[in-house]
């Protein structure tokens, strides 16, 4: 066996990884390599030196697992929405539909007329509550409003 | 888990018996706290027992089990790769939520640097040297519960030690590890 193979084997080699017959060859190699046994030796400090961290003794138990599940459980049993799926599904259906119906529609053509600054503020919205508000902010900032006139959208 | 899976509770706690300890300890080396380590071992039974009634048995319980468990550490550690630039260790050292106060009791430097150093891996590799030199899987299990081929395996092994061989160089010192080793 040559020096490159071994040094490739040598982990698995260690780990017990390797057949009868390679690893009788492999020591074999070893007895007469000088450095290839250095590397062995390095790897076989290396594989004890990871073995010198302990684990833990786990502190929880089995009830404790019992208990996440339980509250898991009551977790998936609660509802996002206090509804049956049946009707759940049926609101988000109805909505697609409503949705897709606005949507489709085309707006409708709209003839606009005014005789007055006044119902032009009216009609454009400038005034919630008293048409004379916005005919006044309409005559205050001195926007150029005809007196009457017509629209067709 | 043929019997846990129709619902046999007690068949469900003796599986638990079994491997609650290895789970903690392989979600322990790879996260290097011991509560994190609990948490993530008690979510893999939960996962386990929610989905037992699908469990066909094509692979044995035990591979079921780590790669549930594997799955999980990996997954955390991708969710924590996006929050942390920094490598967890440092943080654990540091004072993190994920800092464990028994870290400060550990007397022994070797072992300390032992299990940064493995800490510190890619996780992966991690994976792979936790399966095969902790739990002493063969080659072929580690490969399984990972997921990957046993040829892969081998080189996420070569690439881990000698990463771990690098990072305890001082260690493997002959004069040292002639004195410590025994």
């Amino acid at each position: 066996m040559k020096c490159a193979r071994v040094r490739r084997m040598i982990w698995s080699y260690l780990d017990g990884e390797v057949g009868k017959r390679d690893a009788s060859e492999l020591e074999t190699h070893l007895s007469s390599c000088e450095a290839c046994r250095s590397e062995y030796k390095d790897a076989k400090r290396l594989v004890q030196l990871i073995g010198r961290w302990d684990g833990v003794t786990p502190k929880l138990s089995y009830e404790a697992l019992q208990e996440r599940i339980r509250e898991r459980e009551k977790r998936r049993e609660l509802p996002l929405f206090p509804l049956p799926r049946w009707a759940a599904a049926a609101l988000l259906l109805l909505g697609m539909v409503l949705g897709l119906n606005m949507g489709l529609q085309e707006p409708k053509a709209a003839n606009v007329s005014w005789d007055s600054p006044r119902q032009l503020a009216s009609l454009i919205g400038l005034s919630q509550h008293d048409d004379l508000v916005g005919a006044a902010l309409i005559e205050g900032l001195n926007i150029a409003v005809p007196e009457s006139g017509r629209v067709s959208q | 888990m043929f019997l846990a899976a129709k619902g046999d509770e007690d068949a469900f706690a003796t599986l638990f018996h079994r491997y609650y300890s290895r789970a903690v300890n392989i979600a322990y080396r790879f996260w290097g706290v011991q509560e994190a380590a609990e948490d993530i071992a008690m979510e893999a039974f939960s996962k386990i027992y929610e989905n037992r009634a699908s469990f066909r048995g094509t692979s044995k319980f035990s591979t079921y089990l780590y790669r549930t468990l594997v799955n999980l550490c990996l997954n955390v550690a991708k969710r924590k790769s996006i929050v942390h630039e920094e490598p967890l260790v440092e943080e654990m050292t540091q004072g993190s939520e994920f800092f464990d106060p028994s870290v400060r009791a550990e007397q022994d430097d070797v072992s300390r640097q032992v299990r940064l150093a493995v800490l510190n891996l890619p996780p992966n590799q991690k994976l792979a040297i936790i399966l095969t030199q902790y739990e002493q899987m063969s080659y072929r299990e580690a490969a399984e519960v990972m997921k990957v081929s046993t040829k892969a395996l081998e080189s996420l092994l070569h690439r881990a030690k000698l990463n771990l061989r690098r990072a305890l160089a001082d260690f493997l010192d002959e004069d040292y590890g002639s004195s410590q080793m025994r």
